[in-house]
């Protein structure tokens, strides 16, 4: 027994060596080609990000995607998906347009369908980079893939395309929380925008806790100016969630939305049985401009809970600074002999020395 | 006589060649698993927007660790992370830890007072940096590392906290990294772990590691290789079936509420990482089955492993015991469906094989000796025996370094051939050495003569000049 595992152990070690020697010889081989893909794509790519969406590029571009072999194409796609990450909408709108004719896009679709996982969500990733509506048939029918790291590549790629039309896929996969990780989901539906939003709202009245704190989350994303005052009436609500975790998602939501009255709901929440919502909804007050919060929040300087004090007094500080409270801010500061504001006055000085509460 | 140890060593060697096929087959995962993420590595990897991502506090335990402390604080308040505060708690030093830091961060004090959720040693005073008001200093009586981060916790103001060592450098994006777990499964993710690398012969340059080295010395090249098998070898994969049962105290980040509603961190663990890993999944899995604990590997903090073999047969004993008490203190999940891998396949396994390994390889090695001394004639048995133990832990090494260039390609053709060359010679003085060391410890935990922490000397790693390291102006 032992020799015959000697033996087998002795050939692993022969070839995991070799394994490890190749290994280096195949990354040498993979930094010379994409070096070599890069000298070839250069030129055009810099044009095409430049702007530059004439026939003649098009022209250029057809031939070199026709003579990539198998082995170029994703290095072809991980430097142009480089290259268009920081560029602004129009000019990925030409690229698109140059992409389409000359039928790289076609053949990144075709991608989609490849054996290899990882060809399958680069392709996605790609079409996701260049943003063609188009697109999103091929991308919803790889939410059923096999692998959920091509699932999560197609919704990152809807996400990025923005396409209302995707919504109605993406929307089982956020409310039934299966197939994808759920911040994966979360966040292509956040950049649908209205479409996305629709899909938050049908989300907080799930019966699932962990979707209606997302959906909470979802809302204060997607609300545009236009339709601020539904999401906080939507939030309002939320904040008499039976789940603890709800009201806490709720209140942080309503702070990022901001806004000058706070809801009632949210003034009541500083009152809450959960700490958590307590804290989150202190901070909130903070982020609104409603001098009739000022006395609230004084109050809570000086509460039991270490956070909730520091939380208000850095609240209190907040409202010095907007233009409907600072008077009242102020001169609530002034009064205050709390530790909490000491503690947050200190830490506001260090980071903002000309700030007025400072 | 001889004919009871030749029996006792074929039952020996059967144990190990069952234990190296899990090993195996947990390598094999990770290698299949590592090879997706270098394919879905950046830029596909996207996080949130800065606002939404989630703010970190990073809690840095230190206690008389004057000389790196500083370099260790501007790496980590230079990280590539928008919504971030570190929290440095000076646990009682007696050197002029606290002096260095005011001298590079000019400290302005804050108030103490407000009911803190865990227990600790008594908190003295309370700092925040006029340089970077994102730093805040936590002075406390001596309580250990884990009332250190207890302590930390009633100050940090952030819903995750970053727990890593005063020696440890972290990479520039590894926070961000770190997060994504939680940004991915924000509704399960409760801890999340990074890789820890050791940095010891490395040049370090600007508080961050600018090249990988491995060193002569063989205590020092062997814990890069030994790290390397544990991190990138078993942990991607235990982390793919959620059964890790230890975030390193190195690097890992968790859930703060979820970190204060579970007790903490455990006063008088020895290893307070494992601990409290495993209490994570013994009182959340129950009622929050997908609960999960991750590995990133792509996150990568440096350390400063032990220089000295006086400095690992510390940190090796107090491993073990920190290893037993874990399983001896949450046995209840010992095989039991309701902890899900975790409780039926990851206790098991650190049982039977991580606990119990270092005591039959020492039989090991006195029953192989025991039978020359009774019958030179059985050298070609104990030959065998011996040179298949070491192709068997040079297949794991193997399989790790190729982990390693998959993902990272961090070491270039020397580095490799001397991390081969040492992993070949282990079996002749290190694994001896790891085994006597670690069966002490359990037999001093048997007889009730528990090990302390003990000291390990850190040394001064920056090359960078200090214009370098302390790049903001008054």
């Amino acid at each position: 027994l032992v020799r015959w595992v000697f033996w087998v152990l002795l050939a692993a070690n022969v070839v995991l060596f070799l394994a490890l020697v190749g290994l280096r010889e195949q990354w040498a081989m993979f930094a010379r080609r994409r070096e070599r893909v890069r000298v070839s794509l250069a030129p055009i790519i810099d044009r095409m990000t430049a702007g530059d969406d004439t026939l003649d590029v098009v022209q250029t571009i057809r031939p070199i995607v026709a003579r990539m072999g198998p082995q170029e194409r994703p290095v072809a796609a991980w430097l142009l998906l480089e290259a268009i990450e920081e560029v602004d909408e129009s000019t990925r709108m030409k690229v698109r347009g140059l992409l389409e004719d000359s039928g790289a896009i076609g053949l990144a679709e075709r991608s989609t369908r490849r054996w290899t996982p990882w060809r399958r969500a680069l392709a996605c990733e790609i079409l996701g980079a260049v943003g063609s509506k188009d697109s999103v048939p091929v991308l919803v029918s790889r939410l059923e893939d096999r692998r959920v790291e091509v699932r999560m590549a197609a919704v990152r790629a809807l996400g990025m395309i923005g396409s209302p039309e995707a919504a109605e896929a993406l929307t089982p996969l956020f409310l039934d929380r299966k197939g994808i990780p759920s911040g994966v989901a979360f966040d292509a539906l956040r950049r649908l925008g209205p479409a996305g939003a629709e899909v938050f709202r049908q989300g907080l009245r799930s019966s699932n806790p962990t979707t209606r704190v997302e959906s909470c989350f979802g809302i204060a994303a997607t609300s545009g100016t236009a339709d601020s005052s539904t999401a906080r009436a939507l939030l309002a609500a939320a904040l008499s969630d039976a789940d603890a975790r709800v009201r806490t998602a709720a209140a942080r939501a309503l702070g990022r939305l901001g806004g000058e009255v706070a809801p009632p709901g949210l003034s009541e929440a500083v009152n809450d049985a959960d700490v958590r919502v307590r804290r989150e909804a202190v901070t909130a007050l903070g982020a609104l401009d409603d001098p009739a919060t000022v006395e609230l929040l004084e109050r809570l300087v000086l509460d039991d809970d270490r956070e909730t004090a520091l939380r208000s007094a850095e609240s209190l500080l907040a409202l010095a600074e907007r233009p409907q409270s600072n008077a009242a801010a102020l001169d609530a500061i002034e009064r205050s002999s709390g530790w909490a504001m000491a503690y947050a006055r200190t830490v506001a000085q260090m980071a903002n020395p000309g700030g007025r509460a400072a | 006589m001889s004919d009871l140890l030749v029996a006792i060593s074929v039952i020996l060697f059967v144990y190990f060649a069952v234990y190296n096929l899990i090993v195996f087959t947990l390598l094999a995962m990770s290698y299949g698993e590592m090879s997706w993420l270098v394919r879905a590595r950046e830029p596909r990897r996207r996080s949130l927007p800065p606002v939404q991502r989630p703010a970190i506090s990073v809690l840095v335990p230190a206690y008389n660790e004057r000389e790196i402390v500083v370099s260790t604080v501007w790496s980590l308040l230079g990280q590539d992370y928008p919504r971030l505060e570190v929290v440095v708690i000076d646990d009682g030093s007696t050197d002029d830890t606290i002096a260095c830091l005011d001298a590079a961060f000019h400290l302005v004090a804050l108030p103490v007072e407000g009911r803190v959720p865990l227990p600790s040693a008594q908190v003295r005073s309370l700092w925040v940096s006029r340089k970077n008001p994102n730093l805040i200093v936590l002075s406390k009586e001596n309580g250990g590392r884990a009332d250190a981060l207890n302590a930390a916790l009633g100050f940090a103001r952030h819903e995750l906290v970053a727990v890593t060592d005063a020696d440890g450098v972290l990479e520039r994006d590894a926070l961000a990294r770190l997060v994504r777990a939680f940004e991915e499964h924000p509704d399960d993710c409760v801890a999340a772990g990074g890789q820890v690398r050791v940095v010891n012969t490395s040049r370090v340059v600007d508080s961050r590691v600018d090249k990988p080295r491995v060193g002569w010395r063989g205590v020092d090249a062997t814990q890069v290789m030994e790290y390397l098998r544990g991190f990138l070898g078993t942990r991607i994969a235990w982390s793919r079936m959620n059964g890790l049962l230890i975030v390193s105290g190195g690097f890992g980040v968790f859930r703060r509420d979820t970190l204060v509603s579970t007790g903490g961190f455990l006063v008088d663990s020895l290893g307070e990482d494992m601990e409290v890993t495993v209490r994570l999944h013994h009182e959340l899995r129950p009622g929050w089955p997908d609960a999960r604990v991750t590995f990133v590997p792509d996150a990568v903090c440096w350390t400063q492993a032990p220089s000295t073999l006086k400095g690992l047969r510390t940190q090796r004993i107090r491993w073990q015991v920190g290893l037993i008490e874990s399983i001896r203190a949450h046995r209840e999940m010992l095989v039991r469906r309701r902890y899900g891998a975790a409780g039926l396949l990851a206790m098991p396994y650190v049982a039977v094989f991580e606990a119990l390994s270092p005591l039959l390889e020492l039989a090991g090695y006195l029953v192989a000796a025991t039978l020359l001394i009774i019958d030179l004639s059985y050298w070609p048995l104990v030959a065998a025996l011996f040179t298949t133990s070491v192709l068997f832990g040079q297949v794991q090494s193997m399989i790790a370094l190729l982990v390693e260039e998959v993902g990272f390609r961090a070491y270039g053709r020397v580095q490799l051939t001397r991390l081969l060359a040492w992993s070949l010679l282990e079996c002749l003085w290190y694994r001896p050495l790891l085994a006597v060391w670690r069966t002490e410890a359990t037999i001093k935990l048997l007889i009730g003569r528990r090990p302390g922490w003990g000291k390990i000397k850190r040394l001064a790693l920056d090359e960078a000049t200090a214009e370098a390291v302390a790049p903001l102006t008054r």
